[in-house]
């Protein structure tokens, strides 16, 4: 099946500083799909390049199997808010969208259809100028839905809202693919909104691509934090050593086991379980946590770097 | 190409562009008039209206053109929709395109508007003081000069719209359209300014026909080629 988009070897060159760097880059159909990376990691770049706002350098992007340097046949299929949306403060948000609908030929009705699913149906005849940010960020979404693309392109629209905002626009995106049948492709570098919200993610890194895939499937291959408070946390320290696990004492009797990766790590719990009964270690209790983004996010790049990845277990996490 | 002209008309509502486009003419009309009240001796409706559209082509003319090209310009690099626009499936030379026949649309409207001040001022002082102006105002010689100014403003505008368009920054355009307008003052009488493109409308008003003649080609067919050539370098520009 064609992908909403793939890229294969897309590089962007400024003089002598590679800014994207070969990333192939495969976007399913009908996904919500989360483009991570730290500031200055290349995401805004790589948007830019999908867009045809910049050329490649090297490499090639696809837009639903259409080349992107057939630029306004793959911009028909692509609603986009890059960085924080700018509209023009003096004009209402109806005159703002009206802008953009006359440009692409659209009826009127169609302004009214994107400002009710973005929640501004009662502010569209206010001037933008007195708008909230979040009001303006989800102007900025309205606007890329106008005409029904089948790929949205946002780039960090949380950026800058307060805990309210965040809020709306998370569930304003985790709408959008049910309700309008459009493949979201957003950037971020706030970990703990792409694992809200989306269904894949990528992991940009110094203009690399250092990791894709669907968040399950990351999910499984990581490894669980598991947490044991006892009566004899030396003990059982030592038992587990003993056993070949890798183990240490967390402070307030809890032991903080690393190593247990998912598929396994039910069978291994049981097996520890077992051992610390038999052994007549008293259990107090057993902590297992399900690995989070940010544990694949912190492996990815320091594996990316070519640095030992840091313990996917901390005593702080287990606690 | 004709819904992207109404684009950029839209956007133009309550924005300060259209201000000065009122603004200008109106104060050069006013000028006039304290210019002719201060005269002692009467003065011809032709001098009258020739040198109130002096005054407009030497400077207020360069200079509305600058602050409207800004103007115009700013609208997208301070709103940052270039990002938005350009991404839009529209050719891009469209975008730049309308902007240029919207200014140029826009000064036409100014230089219409005077067109029209310029006996409303002369009759203000009439009506103030009797006998300032002698003769009759003649409608036709007043639109052909200020139409001949409009059309050798064509260099000059496409110069500013480039600058202001290629440049996030106003003050790129800002420096080129006072440092131009300045060279043009102090510069007027000098045969090299025959081809410098802030004093093609002031050489609408040359006693020698063969000076205005060349001028109106060179302001009007230099404009056509300096805007033919921003809209194709814009639509290549690539927006980091």
């Amino acid at each position: 099946m064609t992908a909403a988009i793939e890229t294969q070897g897309l590089t962007r060159r400024f003089g002598a500083v590679e800014a994207v760097s070969g990333i192939d880059l495969h976007v399913p159909l009908r996904s919500v799909f989360g483009f991570l990376g730290r500031n200055g990691a290349g995401k805004t770049t790589t948007i830019r390049l999908l867009l045809g706002l910049l050329r490649p350098s090297a490499g090639s992007a696809r837009i639903f199997g259409i080349d992107i340097r057939r630029r306004l046949e793959a911009a028909r299929r692509i609603g986009s808010l890059v960085e924080i949306p700018f509209h023009y403060d003096h004009l209402t948000g109806i005159e703002n969208l009206a802008i953009t609908a006359r440009l692409l030929a659209l009826p009127k009705l169609e302004i009214g259809r994107v400002l009710d699913i973005v929640g501004l149906a009662g502010d569209g005849s206010r001037r933008v100028g007195t708008y909230s940010l979040g009001m303006r960020q989800r102007l900025g979404v309205a606007r890329a839905l106008l005409g029904g693309p089948k790929l949205l392109i946002l780039d960090e629209p949380t950026n800058g809202l307060d805990p309210d905002g965040i809020r709306d626009m998370r569930a304003l995106i985790s709408s959008l693919p049910e309700r309008e049948g459009v493949t979201l492709f957003v950037s971020s570098h706030v970990l703990a909104e792409v694992e809200q919200t989306a269904t894949h993610i990528a992991l940009m890194d110094k203009g690399r691509l250092v990791a894709q895939g669907a968040i399950a499937s990351l999910r499984e291959g990581a490894r669980k934090r598991v947490s044991i408070t006892v009566r004899q946390p030396g003990r059982l320290v030592a038992l587990l050593a003993e056993s070949g696990i890798e183990a240490a004492e967390a402070g307030g009797g809890r032991v903080a086991i690393a190593d247990v990766s998912a598929p396994r790590a039910a069978r291994d719990i049981a097996a520890i379980n077992f051992m610390m009964v038999e052994h007549g270690i008293e259990v107090l209790g057993i902590e297992v946590a399900e690995p989070s983004l940010e544990d694949f996010f912190v492996a990815s790049l320091a594996a990316g770097r070519g640095n030992p990845p840091e313990p996917a277990f901390t005593p702080r996490l287990a606690a | 190409m004709f819904q992207s002209i109404l684009v950029e008309c839209a956007k133009l509502r309550r924005s300060l562009a259209l201000l000065l486009c009122a603004a200008a003419p109106t104060m050069v009309a006013l000028l006039a008039m304290v210019i002719l009240l201060d005269r002692k001796d009467p003065l011809d409706w032709s001098m009258f209206s020739t040198s109130t559209a002096a005054i407009w082509a030497f400077f207020m003319l360069p200079m509305t053109v600058t602050a409207l090209t800004i103007l115009m310009a700013q609208l997208e690099h301070g709103a940052r929709s270039w990002n938005h626009l350009l991404a839009l499936p529209v050719g891009r030379w469209r975008h730049h395109a309308a902007k240029a026949v919207v200014v140029v649309l826009l000064v036409a409207a100014m230089n219409l508007a005077l067109w029209l001040m310029i006996p409303l001022a002369g009759m203000a002082v009439e009506a103030l003081e009797p006998g300032r102006l002698v003769g009759a105002f003649d409608w036709l010689e007043s639109l052909s000069l200020l139409g001949r100014m409009l059309a050798s403003a064509l260099l000059l505008i496409g110069l500013q719209l480039w600058v202001a368009l290629r440049f996030r920054s106003f003050v790129p355009p800002l420096v080129l359209g006072i440092g131009g307008t300045f060279v043009a003052v102090v510069a007027t009488g000098a045969k090299q300014g025959l081809w410098f493109p802030w004093l093609m409308p002031t050489n609408m008003l040359a006693a020698d026909p063969a000076r205005a003649q060349l001028g109106l080609a060179i302001g009007l067919g230099g404009g056509l080629v300096v805007l033919l050539a921003m809209v194709l370098d814009l639509a290549r520009k690539e927006y980091a």
